[in-house]
C-alpha cells in the first residue's frame, strides 16, 4: 500500500511541472465539440506550428472558471455557441477587444460585438420543423402564430433549461417587448403536445412518432440527421419539413457561434492568428460543410444543403442583448409553465 | 524502575471506577485489589459483572473513570497519568484468543519479541513452542488449529515477551467439557513453569480452583 | 514513559491526522460561501418563488421513487441468489453486479435511443410488423423514466449489502423461522425484511445521495430537482449567491438523509446471538421453482445490463470507423491515469484517517470523517467552482509570497482535478476501510497493543494486512466511480486532458448518440472488469 502512495505523489509532482508554458501554443476554452473543429486545430498547427490546447465544456461553467482563475488563467480564447453567452462573457469582464483589418474584412458588422469583444464564427437559425404528412407549410407564418389555438396539442419543445429557446424568447422580448413575448410563451405552453423534454433531435423524432406536428429546431441538426449513419434518423429528417418563419416581419431567429479573446490571455499573438485562421474562407467552408452551419465570412461558400434552403430574412438584433434579456426569458418560462 | 511497593503488593488496584460511555451505568464502582509477585490469583463472579473490564483496565485498553492502578510500584493509570498498553508489559490472553489470522503460529508467538535480536527471538519462539508442546505446528496458520491448540498458542504468545503480569480472560470458556479438564492442567503447568504473576477471571469456580493459588470473589 | 496516551504521535498529532481530510473536504465549500455575493435579482426571486414547490416535489418524488424501486429490485435479487441455489446462480451473482459499471446518464441515452421512435424496438415493430406503438398512445411520463433509469443502474448498492447478509445469515434464519411455523411469504416480511434493514438503509442511502446530486439523467428527462435548480441559477442566470443558498438547502437535505440513515441503522442493528454462525446451505431449487428464479434473474440481467450494452454494441457497429477507435487511446490512458492516481491518494488518506480514528478512540474524529461524506452528495458543479476558487486563492498566495514556484499555477494542473476527486470520493474509500475495521473487530489490534506494539506498528503489521480485502474492495469502488465521473472532470481538467467520460459528453452534447457508444462501452468494460475482479477476489477471501 505504501508504494502506490509514493507513486501517486511522484505523479502529482510531475503533473505540477508538466504544464506546458511554451511559445508555440494557443489555449482555448470551448463549448463547441464538433469533430470538424478538431480537424481545424490540426490544420492550424500544420500551417503555423502553433499547437492548439483545448478544454471543452459547458459555456457558463467555462466562463465561471475563467472568472474565478482571474489573472492566473491560461485561457487565451473563449469559444461558444450562443450570442447571449458571448454577451454574458463580455459583461463578466473576462474578454478584451480584438480588432485587425482581416477581422473587419471577414466578419460583417452585425455578426460581431460593436466593441470587438467577440466575433461571430458561424450562424444557425431556430426554425419551425413540421410533419410533411399532417401539416401544410402554407398554414405556417410566424413564431407568433404558433401560439394560436389552432395548434393546441400539436407543439413540441425541449425543456426551457435549454439555451436555444431561452435565446429565442429573449429575441422576441427585444423585438416585441416583454408583455407580448410572455403572451406568446403562454400560448405555446398551452399548445404543447407533451411535457417539454429531450433534445432537438428528439423533437423531430416525436413528430415522426405522431406525438405532435410542429417543433422548434436548430438548422444544423436537420443537416446532421439527414446525413446520420442511422437510417431511421435519416427517414425522420426526410419526413419533416423546414420552415423559416417571420419572413414578412422581423425575420427568422438567428443565433451565433463566436469567439472572444480572454482578458488575461498569455498568447495574444497566437490567439489573434488563430481567430483570423478560423475566419478565413477555407476554415469557414469547412465549418459549413462539416457541421451544416452558416459561415459568417461572406466570401465563403455554403454547403449544398444550406443553399437548397434558399435565402431568407434573419432577425437583426444586437446579440449582447440576448444575454441581457436572458433572465427575463427564464422568468417568463417559469411563469407560464413552460418547464 | 523502582520495584516494590510499601504494602508489598505487586499489583495494586485502588478505588477503580469505570463506565462505557457518559450515560451508561458504571461497570466497576470503587473496586480494589492487591496481589503479590509470582502469585496466581483467580477472580470469580457472574458474567457481566465487570471482570473483563477490570482486565482491560489493567492492560490499558480502557481508561478508568477514577482510581489508580499500580504495577510493580509504578502508577500506570491514575488521575493525571495514563501509560498506553504497549508500554505496560502486561500480557493478556483474550477470551477469543485474538490470534493474528494472517501469521503462522511461530510468527504469532514472535510478534511481541521485536526488541530481541533475531537469534534470540528464534530461540525464545522455539522454547515457547516446546513449552506448549507444539513444535511441529510452527508453520501452521491459526485456522488450521483446533480450539485447544489455538488457546495454547495464544498463551505462549502472551507469555513470550515475559510480561510482568499475565491476565487471563475466561481462558476455558470456548472449550468443550472433555478438553477443559486436560487444558486446565496444561495451563497450570505452563504458568507455574514460567513463574509469571497471573490474574485469571472466570465465571466457573472449577476453572479457578484448578489453576489458582488464591481466589477472590467480586 | 510518556504522560497521557504516550506512543509515537502525541494526542494532538492523532487529532490533527484525523481532521486532515475533513478540513480538506470542507475547504472548497468555505471558499465558495465566503466568496459569493449575497442577494439575488428580482427576476430570479420570482422564478424561485414559482418553481420552489416544483423543485421540492420533483426532488422528493424522484429520490424516493428511485430508492424505493432500487430497494425492491435489489432485495428481490438478493433473496433469489442469496438464499437459493439453482442452475446459473453463480453467473448471476456476478452479472447482477455489472450495472454498477454503467453511468446513469449513459443508461438514459441508451434506453431513450432504444425505446425511442428511431430505436430498434419501435423500428422493428413498425418495419416488420407494421405496428406503430404511438398509435396506441405509447408514452412514458418523464419522472417514471428517470426513476426507472436510476433504479436499474443503482440497485446494485442495495443488492450487494443484502446479498452478503443473506448469504451469511439468511439461510439458517429462514430455516428456523419456517420450522417455527410460517409460510415463506410471512417469513420474508416478518423475519428477513426487518433483518435486512441495515443493508437496505446503507444501500438506499447511497442511492438517495447519487440521485440528489445527479444532473445528467434529470436534465435529460427535464426533471426539476435542487441540482438542476442550482445549475439554472448559477450557470443560467449568473445568480451565484442564490445557487450557493440552494446548495445549502440541498446540503440540509443530504444531512437529513444521512441522519435518518444513522437513526434507522441504530434502531435496526441486531447483534446475532452467535457471532460465529456459519451460513447454512442455501436451499436447492429444482423444476418450476428453479425456472422461476432463473427467469427472474435473467430478466433483471437483461433489463439492467445486457440490453443497454447490446444497444451500445449495435451503435458501435453503426458508428465504427478506425479513426475514431484509434483516437480513443489517449482518452483511455488519461482516464486510467487520473482514476489510478486519485484512487491511490484516496485509499492512503482513508487508511490514515481510519488509523487516526482508531488509535485514539473518540467519537469526535470519526464523526468528522463521517461529515466528510458531504463531498459525495454535493452537486459536482458546486464543488468544482469551490475547488477553482480555493486553488485560485492558493495560486494568488504563491504568486505573492513565492514567485516562480512551482512554475505554473496549480489551478491549471491535474492537481485541481485530483483534489476534487478526493473530496468527492473520499467517503467511498473511507466507508470501505471502516467496514473492514468493523468486520475485523478490536481484538487483533488490542492483542498487538498488549504485546508491546504501538498504534503505528499495530496498524502496519496487523490492521493493514487484515484490512487487505476491504482496501482492495474500496479501491475498486473508488476507481470505478472515478472512471464513470463526468461533471468534475469536465470543469476541472487541464488542457488537452480528455477522458472517456468527456468524450461521451462531447458526442452527447452534439446529440450524436450512436457515436457515444464506443467511449461509453470502454467505460462499461473497464468498470465491469473491475467489478468481476472484486467479486472473484472477495470469493478468494471468503474461504
Amino acid at each position: 500500500m505504501r508504494n502506490p502512495i509514493w507513486c501517486a505523489l511522484a505523479v502529482m509532482l510531475l503533473g505540477v511541472f508538466r504544464v506546458s508554458a511554451g511559445e508555440g501554443e494557443v489555449n482555448i476554452f470551448t463549448a463547441r465539440h464538433y469533430e470538424s473543429d478538431k480537424q481545424l486545430y490540426e490544420e492550424f498547427k500544420k500551417a503555423t506550428g502553433i499547437a492548439v490546447n483545448t478544454i471543452s465544456g459547458n459555456a457558463p461553467e467555462l466562463i465561471e472558471r475563467i472568472k474565478r482563475e482571474g489573472g492566473n488563467t491560461r485561457a487565451d480564447l473563449f469559444i461558444t455557441v450562443d450570442g447571449g453567452i458571448l454577451g454574458t462573457a463580455k459583461k463578466a469582464g473576462v474578454l478584451q477587444p480584438v480588432r485587425t483589418p482581416a477581422i473587419d474584412e471577414r466578419v460583417p458588422a452585425h455578426l460581431r460585438d460593436s466593441e470587438y469583444h467577440w466575433l461571430g464564427l458561424t450562424t444557425r437559425c431556430r426554425v419551425i420543423v413540421y410533419s410533411k404528412e399532417r401539416v401544410n407549410p402554407s398554414a405556417l407564418s410566424t413564431y407568433a402564430a404558433l401560439a394560436d389555438p389552432e395548434w393546441k396539442g400539436k407543439i413540441l419543445v425541449r425543456s426551457s433549461a435549454g439555451l436555444y429557446d431561452q435565446s429565442l424568447l429573449a429575441s422576441l422580448i427585444i423585438l416585441d417587448g416583454a408583455e407580448k413575448a410572455e403572451r406568446w410563451a403562454a400560448g405555446i405552453a398551452a399548445n404543447l403536445a407533451r411535457d417539454p423534454q429531450g433534445n432537438d433531435r428528439d423533437q423531430a423524432k416525436a413528430i415522426a412518432a405522431g406525438k405532435g406536428d410542429l417543433a422548434l429546431m436548430n438548422t444544423y441538426y436537420i443537416g446532421q440527421m439527414l446525413n446520420s449513419k442511422d437510417p431511421e434518423e435519416v427517414k425522420v429528417a426526410q419526413n419533416t419539413g423546414l420552415f423559416f418563419p417571420d419572413q414578412d416581419g422581423g425575420g427568422v431567429h438567428v443565433n451565433i457561434s463566436g469567439v472572444g479573446l480572454v482578458k488575461h490571455a498569455k498568447n495574444r499573438d497566437n490567439a489573434v492568428r488563430f481567430i483570423e485562421f478560423l475566419l478565413d474562407i477555407p476554415a469557414q467552408e469547412r465549418l459549413s460543410s462539416g457541421n451544416y452551419e452558416f459561415p459568417v465570412n461572406p466570401g465563403a461558400k455554403k454547403h449544398e444543403l444550406l443553399k437548397s434552403w434558399g435565402d431568407f430574412k434573419t432577425q437583426r438584433i444586437d446579440f449582447n442583448r440576448l444575454g441581457d434579456e436572458n433572465p427575463e426569458a427564464v422568468r417568463i418560462f417559469s411563469e407560464v409553465g413552460w418547464k | 524502575m523502582t520495584p516494590g511497593d510499601p504494602g508489598g503488593a505487586f499489583l495494586r488496584v485502588e478505588g477503580l471506577s469505570f463506565r462505557y460511555g457518559r450515560s451508561a451505568p458504571p461497570v466497576l464502582r470503587d473496586f480494589s485489589l492487591a496481589m503479590g509477585e509470582g502469585e496466581v490469583v483467580g477472580l470469580a463472579g457472574a458474567s457481566g459483572c465487570g471482570k473483563t473490564t477490570l482486565l482491560r483496565l489493567i492492560a490499558g485498553l480502557e481508561r478508568p473513570l477514577r482510581g489508580t492502578i499500580k504495577i510493580d510500584g509504578l502508577i500506570v493509570a491514575g488521575p493525571d497519568r495514563f501509560v498506553p498498553p504497549e508500554s505496560r508489559r502486561v500480557g493478556m490472553l483474550f477470551q477469543d484468543y485474538g490470534l493474528f489470522p494472517h501469521l503462522t503460529v511461530a510468527a504469532n508467538i514472535a510478534f511481541g519479541l521485536h526488541r530481541l535480536a533475531r537469534a534470540e527471538r528464534k530461540r525464545c519462539v522455539a522454547e515457547m513452542l516446546e513449552l506448549i508442546r507444539m513444535p511441529e505446528l510452527a508453520r501452521r496458520h491459526p485456522y488450521e488449529l483446533s480450539g485447544g491448540q489455538q488457546q495454547r498458542v495464544a498463551l505462549a504468545r502472551a507469555l513470550a515477551p515475559r510480561p510482568k503480569l499475565l491476565l487471563l480472560d475466561e481462558p476455558f470458556s470456548n472449550l468443550d467439557a472433555g478438553l477443559r479438564a486436560s487444558i486446565r492442567g496444561e495451563v497450570r503447568e505452563i504458568i507455574s513453569s514460567s513463574a509469571a504473576t497471573c490474574l485469571l477471571v472466570s465465571h466457573d469456580k472449577a476453572d479457578l480452583e484448578a489453576v489458582c493459588g488464591r481466589i477472590v470473589a467480586q | 514513559m510518556a504522560r497521557r496516551t504516550g506512543g509515537m504521535p502525541s494526542l494532538s498529532g492523532w487529532t490533527a491526522l484525523s481532521l486532515l481530510v475533513p478540513i480538506g473536504v470542507a475547504l472548497p465549500f468555505v471558499f465558495l460561501l465566503a466568496g459569493l455575493p449575497g442577494g439575488e435579482s428580482d427576476h430570479w426571486r420570482r422564478v424561485l418563488s414559482r418553481m420552489l414547490p416544483t423543485y421540492i416535489w420533483e426532488t422528493t418524488l424522484v429520490v424516493g421513487g428511485s430508492a424505493g424501486l432500487a430497494a425492491i429490485i435489489g432485495v428481490a435479487l438478493a433473496w433469489c441468489v442469496g438464499l437459493h441455489d439453482f442452475p446459473g446462480r453463480k453467473a448471476f451473482e456476478i452479472v447482477l453486479l455489472l450495472p454498477l459499471a454503467i453511468p446513469s446518464y449513459i443508461a438514459a441515452y441508451t434506453y431513450d435511443g432504444l425505446l425511442g421512435y428511431t430505436g430498434a424496438f419501435q423500428t422493428a415493430l413498425r418495419n416488420r410488423l407494421g405496428i406503430d406503438v404511438n398509435d396506441y398512445g405509447f408514452s412514458a411520463p418523464r419522472l417514471a423514466c428517470a426513476i426507472f433509469i436510476f433504479a436499474i443502474t443503482l440497485y446494485p448498492y442495495v443488492y450487494i449489502f443484502a446479498r452478503t447478509y443473506l448469504r451469511n445469515h439468511g439461510a439458517s434464519m429462514l430455516e428456523s423461522a419456517i420450522l417455527l411455523g410460517g409460510g415463506r411469504g410471512r417469513v420474508f416480511f416478518l423475519v428477513i425484511l426487518p433483518l435486512l434493514r441495515p443493508s437496505l438503509v446503507a444501500g438506499g442511502t447511497l442511492v438517495c445521495l447519487e440521485v440528489l446530486n445527479d444532473y445528467g439523467v434529470t436534465s435529460h428527462f427535464g426533471i426539476h430537482t435542487f441540482t438542476t435548480a442550482i445549475f439554472a441559477a448559477w450557470f443560467g442566470m449568473g445568480e451565484a449567491g442564490s445557487a450557493a443558498r440552494l446548495a445549502l438547502m440541498l446540503l440540509a437535505a443530504v444531512l437529513l438523509v444521512i441522519l435518518a440513515s444513522k437513526a434507522l441503522q441504530k434502531a435496526g442493528r441486531y447483534r446475532l446471538a452467535s457471532g460465529k454462525e456459519k451460513g447454512s446451505r442455501p436451499r436447492r431449487l429444482a423444476g418450476f421453482a428453479a425456472a422461476r428464479a432463473f427467469s427472474l434473474c435473467l430478466a433483471a440481467a437483461l433489463v439492467c445490463f445486457l440490453v443497454p450494452v447490446g444497444q451500445m454494441l449495435a451503435w458501435a457497429r453503426l458508428s465504427w470507423d478506425a479513426g475514431t477507435v484509434g483516437s480513443l487511446a489517449p482518452h483511455l490512458r488519461q482516464t486510467l491515469f487520473a482514476a489510478g492516481a486519485a484512487t491511490a491518494i484516496i485509499m492512503a488518506l482513508s487508511a490514515a484517517t481510519a488509523l487516526a480514528g482508531h488509535a485514539r478512540p473518540g467519537r469526535g474524529s470519526r464523526l468528522a470523517a463521517q461529515a466528510a461524506s458531504m463531498g459525495y452528495a454535493i452537486p459536482a458543479a458546486v464543488l468544482a467552482i469551490g475547488a477553482v476558487m480555493l486553488f485560485a486563492g492558493i495560486d494568488r498566495a504563491t504568486a505573492r509570497f513565492a514567485p516562480g514556484f512551482p512554475g505554473a499555477p496549480l489551478g491549471m494542473t491535474i492537481c485541481l482535478l485530483l483534489y476534487a476527486y478526493v473530496v468527492r470520493f473520499f467517503s467511498v474509500g473511507y466507508q470501505a476501510v471502516e467496514g473492514g475495521y468493523l468486520k475485523m473487530g478490536r481484538l487483533p489490534s488490542e492483542a498487538s497493543r498488549t504485546l508491546g506494539r504501538g498504534p503505528v506498528m499495530t496498524f502496519l503489521l496487523v490492521e493493514l494486512p487484515l484490512l487487505g480485502n476491504a482496501l482492495i474492495g474500496g479501491s475498486i469502488l473508488v476507481f470505478v466511480d472515478i472512471v464513470k465521473e463526468l461533471p468534475l472532470t469536465l470543469i476541472l481538467r487541464p488542457f488537452n486532458f480528455n477522458t472517456l467520460g468527456t468524450r461521451v459528453y462531447e458526442f452527447a452534447n452534439n446529440e450524436a448518440i450512436p457515436e457515444t457508444s464506443l467511449p461509453a462501452l470502454a467505460i462499461v468494460v473497464i468498470g465491469a472488469a473491475f467489478v468481476v475482479f472484486m467479486r472473484l477476489w472477495d470469493k478468494g477471501g471468503e474461504s
